[in-house]
């Protein structure tokens, strides 16, 4: 008899179980590290930018503000509201008015216009002649403090942005950002 | 090595949104920061043309140096004082380079319009100031369309004429200045004001308010808490007089303040204008002294000219000026080179629509029966000229000028080089006005009222901000 050893084909070589038993915990364990590290990622990105949006809306909220408080004529304020009378500068077709020596003012127009801001659920509000607009809608809670000063009026507000990560945890919460603007009423020197 | 690379495209995506999340917000900041200091740009503006409207009246021949009356500011010029009508530019004024070349500056125009003259026939002014920041990053929009709305750049075009310009942030303020009378507070005394005695009484009306006045008149039940004293020094005895207003120094104190209802404040400082004597020619036919009974004729427009050596009346002498049969405004005005003597029962009495304004070079003792002026107080100014002064600006023999006796004063007092003294009697007194003097004094019982109405008129000795409005369109 005749025994051969029977040839070794190069191109049949494969894996024994145990190396692939080995190489798939390796992918598992890098596939694991690397989709903890984009969730960690994604986490932070996200949290980044719900920071920069509150950020964002309390600066525009308290440039409003500022805005309207350096132009107005008087000033109302009560916990919940601020109210801001201003010239009435533009006429109908949005021009600017000259205006008019009324004793020892000078006035614009017949009538100040109003501009309210006030707190209607999470958002705070900025309500020019009828138009209500968001300013800062990412909010969870706030309060005004107004100190009329006379002169100038210091308004505090306090936010409680929700840098809440998936759905509606709040755990993620955080517990306040309190942003403070002095403003020297202009047409009150 | 393709699960490599999905996972090499995931975080490229990540990185890539980060990147420009993280570019856009730097974008906004450098941007809004643009934006404020724009109006930081634009209120300097305002301030540098206030200040050459007071350079008017303080130095004139420096103001409106280097304006134009050329809307592009490219030429043309400026006279030494703004008409009525007349409209003056500024050029660009840098008013900062910073690092990489970015700059803020402001356009500033100053106008003079018909229908800014009030009803004394002073002149109002317009301002407008337009503030421009550089904006660095490049032209490109960031923020949200409510952060657009309420900042508007120019990140290529300029919104308001259309010019192609670098990316810019440009804030509009208009403000009316208008000037602002000799009379702005019941008492000023540039270096103390000394009140000493408790029932003394300042306090304030309107005479243009029916709220708060009646007939034009002070009402006790309408009077107003705008009795406001102040002394461009660092003392006041009040000495627990009931000033119904605020009590301010310059960085100094208030004494036996317990009776003053506004505020007590250490900021103070009022800028003083000179009083010169006026160079006029007196008019033919009017009096060249007074010492006994004299009558002299007021006229509408321009004022009949007095000018005398002295003003002594005792007895019952009476000084009178006449003015129209129906009291419509009419006007004189008296130098008296020297000094002014009412006593006994002698009087001057102002007739209905008579205004009269008076300098003195020497002192004055008003007893007798004192102003009898049935206008407001403004229809009485006396002025006291200006004396050599020593070299920290105090004068060198201030002047004396005294209101007393039983006739009460209804008018106006300016005289920065003078000690003027109130001196009250056992009853209650009342003096309507307005008194500025180098030192300020009140004894006896005495009641100061002051007409807020006089804030607008007197000889001009400031300018002030009465309307302040952005322009956001």
């Amino acid at each position: 008899m005749n025994f051969r050893h029977p040839q070794r084909n190069p191109c049949r070589f494969g894996w024994t179980l145990t190396e692939l038993l080995v190489a798939v915990s390796i992918t598992t364990m890098l596939s694991a590290g690397l989709i903890t590290a984009l969730v960690s990622m994604q986490k932070s990105f996200l949290a980044s930018r719900h920071h920069i949006v509150a950020q964002s809306e309390q600066m525009l909220l308290l440039d409003y503000m500022g805005l309207d408080l350096r132009r107005a004529l008087s000033v109302t304020t009560s916990t919940t509201e601020l109210a801001i009378t201003i010239p009435d500068y533009y006429d109908g077709a949005g021009q600017a008015r000259d205006p008019q020596i009324q004793g020892s003012e000078a006035a614009y127009g017949p009538t100040p216009k109003t501009v309210r801001y006030y707190k209607t659920g999470s958002a705070i509000y900025r309500n020019d002649g009828g138009t209500p607009t968001a300013l800062a809608g990412n909010v969870a809670d706030f309060q005004m403090i107004f100190q009329n000063l006379g002169q100038s009026i210091s308004v505090t507000i306090t936010f409680e942005p929700k840098y809440q990560l998936w759905g509606s945890n709040t755990n993620n919460r955080r517990a306040s950002t309190t942003t403070y603007t002095s403003t020297l009423l202009r047409n009150k020197r | 090595m393709l699960v490599a690379l999905m996972f090499l495209g995931i975080l490229m995506a990540v990185g890539g949104a980060t990147f420009l999340a993280v570019q856009n917000r730097y974008r906004q900041v450098h941007q809004n920061a643009s934006w404020q200091e724009a109006l930081l740009a634009a209120e300097s503006g305002i301030d540098l043309a206030v200040n050459e409207l007071r350079k008017d009246l303080h130095a004139p021949g420096t103001a409106w140096v280097g304006w134009s009356d050329d809307p592009t500011a490219a030429g043309g010029t400026a006279p030494a004082m703004i008409e009525s009508g007349a409209s003056y530019y500024t050029s660009k004024v840098l008013l900062r380079e910073g690092e990489g070349g970015q700059r803020s500056y402001c356009k500033v125009s100053v106008d003079a319009p018909s229908f800014l003259r009030d009803p004394t026939g002073e002149q109002w002014y317009r301002v407008r100031s337009l503030g421009v920041a550089n904006i660095s990053g490049g032209g490109v929009v960031a923020g949200s369309k409510t952060d657009l709305r309420l900042r508007k750049f120019d990140l290529q075009y300029d919104h308001r004429t259309g010019a192609r310009v670098l990316p810019q942030a440009t804030r509009l303020i208009e403000a009316i200045v208008k000037p602002v009378g000799s009379f702005r507070l019941a008492l000023l005394g540039l270096s103390a004001i000394n009140l000493n005695n408790h029932n003394i009484v300042v306090d304030s009306y309107d005479s243009r308010d029916p709220a708060k006045s009646t007939n034009g008149l002070y009402d006790p039940l309408k009077f107003q808490q705008n009795g406001n004293i102040a002394t461009n020094g660092q003392l006041i005895e009040a000495g627990n007089a009931h000033i119904y207003g605020t009590a301010a120094t310059n960085g100094g104190t208030v004494l036996s303040s317990s009776n003053v209802t506004g505020d007590i404040r250490d900021n103070f400082y009022q800028e003083i204008f000179a009083v010169t004597r006026p160079n006029v020619v007196a008019d033919s036919g009017t009096p060249s002294t007074i010492n006994g009974n004299t009558t002299i004729a007021a006229r509408a427009g321009s004022p009949t000219q007095v000018i005398v050596p002295q003003i002594n009346l005792s007895g019952q002498n009476v000084l009178r000026f006449t003015g129209a049969p129906d009291g419509s405004d009419t006007y004189v005005q008296i130098i008296v080179n020297n000094s002014i003597s009412l006593s006994g029962q002698a009087q001057i009495i102002v007739d209905p629509g008579v205004h009269v304004r008076m300098f003195i070079g020497g002192d004055a003792d008003m007893t007798g029966n004192g102003i009898t002026n049935p206008n407001s107080p403004l229809h009485f100014q006396l002025y006291g000229l200006d004396r050599p002064t020593n070299a920290d600006g105090s004068p060198q023999n201030p002047g004396q000028l005294k209101i007393a006796g039983n006739g009460g004063f209804r008018g106006t007092v300016y005289a920065p080089s003078y000690e003027v003294a109130m001196v009250g009697g056992g009853s209650a007194d009342s003096i309507f006005g307005s008194f500025v003097g180098w030192s300020v004094r009140m004894t006896g019982v005495q009641s100061v009222h002051y007409d807020e109405a006089l804030a607008d008129g007197g000889l001009i000795s400031d300018f002030k901000v009465v309307s302040w409005f952005e322009d956001i369109k």
